[in-house]
């Protein structure tokens, strides 16, 4: 049977190769060889385009076996079945996996047929921070919460860590901001028996034109929109163009959510962006304002698709999952920890006797 | 002999203008004449028993205007407290009515500071103002004198001024200031244990150099107007290291 999926092997040992972060290469974990990533890309370049073939044929043979299957329609778009082409086990993926490992063999694998056309990423930004980055980050994440529970720290044991390349839509726009703003100004002073307060209104118009560039959005469902924005920024300087050879050894998706549909939180947060600095312009002369109306009217822009690096770490405690992602550039780490309510409720005691028993004795004495 | 009698009559009765001259003002001054001569002599009268008893100088003052346009009425007690009212031996104090624009104010030196507390001054105004407003000006000095009679017995009895009884408002207070601090500390503690949040914003990703503001137009639309009535309580405008006291409007 052809292989439909292409392991990045070693050419000297055979060996899965992984993609060093920090690095332009590619590493054999067993001979210790490096491999630039032009050159794995010529060598295999042909395997892919063989797994493609067979992929394509088998796509056409599963057709033909749709009507008799139990499978309905909409399962056999998820469910995608590959050969490893290590150990010739069947791996199950959803429609958008890139890359992932063999469940059986643990065996780095790439599914070319995913890279070919519009589903190609444009850019990728390679791993910097390793696994071991992301558990001291981890570690480092835990320091100074108060309110952790100490048996979440004592029992520990992160019971996964996955680096993934996360499908990113970035958005370049030159956008022009027609905004409309209510601002204020206040005159207080005293005459014989009131104070009085005499607040201006201003109907205030500005126009304001500014270029964004790379606004990112994920275009994962799976991943939560959340944490995806926490981790930003990404250093775009940093960015790659496309090569598969970069997601060996990790976990890779492509899109589910296509750029017309991610396009609107990217216009969102570029509005947001605009009022606040059209905003900042009324700062001097007024005391504060707020927003009326706004029109944004984009010009020129583009979209871009790439691969971000991100480290995925789950815990378990008290049987619920607790999921931290790090940018696998930066190494920013953001999480979700457990609240551990018997310290919350005796730190804040403790700060309630012991706020009340300075302040009534400070007030004793200057009033008493 | 008749000329050195002559000599020794100038020179007494030069000495006894100078010796006149020099000597501290009586304790009720009442240039707007609010009293009647016998109003003028009882209250001196009582004023002086009150001085004696407490070896202090209580005065009262009423003019008609400030001597200087414009000079608050508490400068002006501070002034007169200086200058003439400072013969008491354990303390000093004046109440002065300005009736050109009704304001009365009691203000008292370093000792008489220590004597009779923010909150002294505050009952005395209280127990003279409603006579004022009546014009019972002989009944409000009258009380004026009592209540300072009675803050500085306090004071004599106790070995420290009459201070308000505000226990209540310090446990509130401090009830209060417990559970706002302890409430802002747990919610500050929860915010910590998630950094996970979306962001609204793109300002990372804006081209500063790009930004322009190209047009700009503000128009004056209207104006609100909101009118707070002063605090009548007793003000401690004029009170500084040297002096206590306050006053009011009657």
């Amino acid at each position: 049977m052809a292989n439909t999926s292409v392991s990045y092997k070693c050419p000297e040992c055979g060996a899965p190769l992984s993609f060093l972060p920090g690095t332009n290469d590619v590493t054999c974990e067993y001979c210790g060889n490096k491999f630039e990533i032009s050159v794995i890309e010529t060598l295999f370049a042909k395997e892919q385009e063989r797994a493609a073939a067979a992929e394509a044929a088998k796509e056409d043979k599963w057709k033909t076996a749709e009507a008799g299957e139990e499978w309905s329609e909409e399962e056999l778009a998820a469910l995608k079945v590959f050969t490893c082409s290590s150990c010739g086990a069947e791996i199950v993926t959803d429609g958008n996996t890139l890359a992932t490992e063999c469940c059986y063999c643990g065996n780095p694998t790439m599914l070319p047929g995913r890279f070919d056309g519009a589903l190609k990423p444009d850019y990728v930004i390679p791993f910097v921070k390793t696994k071991k980055d992301a558990v001291e980050a981890l570690k480092g994440f835990y320091k100074g919460k108060l309110l952790l529970p100490s048996s979440f720290v004592a029992n520990n044991r992160t019971e996964d860590i996955q680096g993934m390349y996360v499908p990113f839509w970035l958005f370049d726009s030159t956008v022009n901001v027609y905004a409309n703003f209510k601002a204020y100004t206040t005159e207080k002073y005293d005459d014989a028996d009131e104070t009085v307060t005499e607040t201006h209104y201003y109907d205030c118009e500005r126009f304001g034109k500014a270029e964004f560039n790379n606004v990112p959005v994920d275009g994962s469902v799976k991943m939560d929109d959340a944490y995806m924005d926490s981790i930003e920024p990404y250093d775009y300087d940093q960015m790659k163009e496309f090569s598969a050879g970069y997601l060996t050894g990790y976990l890779a998706d492509k899109y589910d959510v296509d750029a017309e549909s991610s396009a609107p939180r990217a216009d969102e947060r570029i509005k947001n962006t605009m009022l606040n600095e059209l905003g900042s312009t009324l700062s001097v002369a007024y005391e504060g304002y707020e927003v009326k109306d706004c029109v944004v009217k984009k010009g020129e822009g583009a979209v871009k698709y790439a691969l971000a690096p991100v480290w995925i770490l789950s815990t378990k405690y008290q049987g619920k999952v607790y999921t931290f992602m790090m940018n696998g550039q930066t190494g920013k780490l953001v999480g979700e920890l457990p609240v551990d309510k018997t310290k919350l409720y005796t730190y804040c005691g403790g700060s309630f006797i012991g706020v009340c028993t300075v302040v009534y004795g400070v007030l004793k004495m200057i009033l008493g | 002999m008749k000329k050195i009698f002559q000599v020794i009559t100038t020179v007494v009765f030069v000495f006894c203008f100078w010796a006149q001259a020099l000597a501290a003002p009586p304790s009720v001054v009442d240039s707007a004449y609010l009293l009647n001569d016998q109003q003028l002599v009882s209250l001196t009268k009582t004023l002086n028993a009150l001085e004696k008893k407490h070896d202090v100088r209580i005065a009262v003052v009423a003019r008609k205007s400030m001597p200087t346009k414009g000079e608050k009425v508490g400068e002006y007690a501070n002034f007169l407290l200086d200058k003439h009212f400072n013969d008491g031996a354990k303390g000093n104090m004046v109440l002065v009515l300005n009736m050109e624009t009704r304001d009365w104010y009691v203000a008292t030196d370093v000792k008489m500071k220590n004597i009779i507390s923010d909150y002294g001054i505050e009952t005395i105004g209280k127990s003279i103002v409603p006579a004022l407003k009546n014009q019972e000006y002989l009944k409000a000095f009258t009380e004026y004198g009592k209540k300072s009679d009675e803050l500085i017995t306090y004071y004599e009895e106790n070995g420290k001024p009459l201070k308000e009884d505000n226990w209540l408002t310090i446990i509130l207070s401090a009830l209060g200031a417990g559970s706002l601090i302890t409430l802002g500390a747990g919610y500050t503690m929860k915010s910590s244990m998630s950094n996970v949040g979306e962001r609204q914003t793109a300002s990372e990703y804006l081209n500063q150099d790009s930004f322009q503001v190209r047009e700009t137009a503000d128009l004056f639309m209207y104006t609100d107007i909101t009118r707070t009535a002063k605090s009548k309580t007793v003000s401690t405008s004029s009170a500084d290291d040297k002096h206590g006291g306050g006053g009011g409007k009657f």
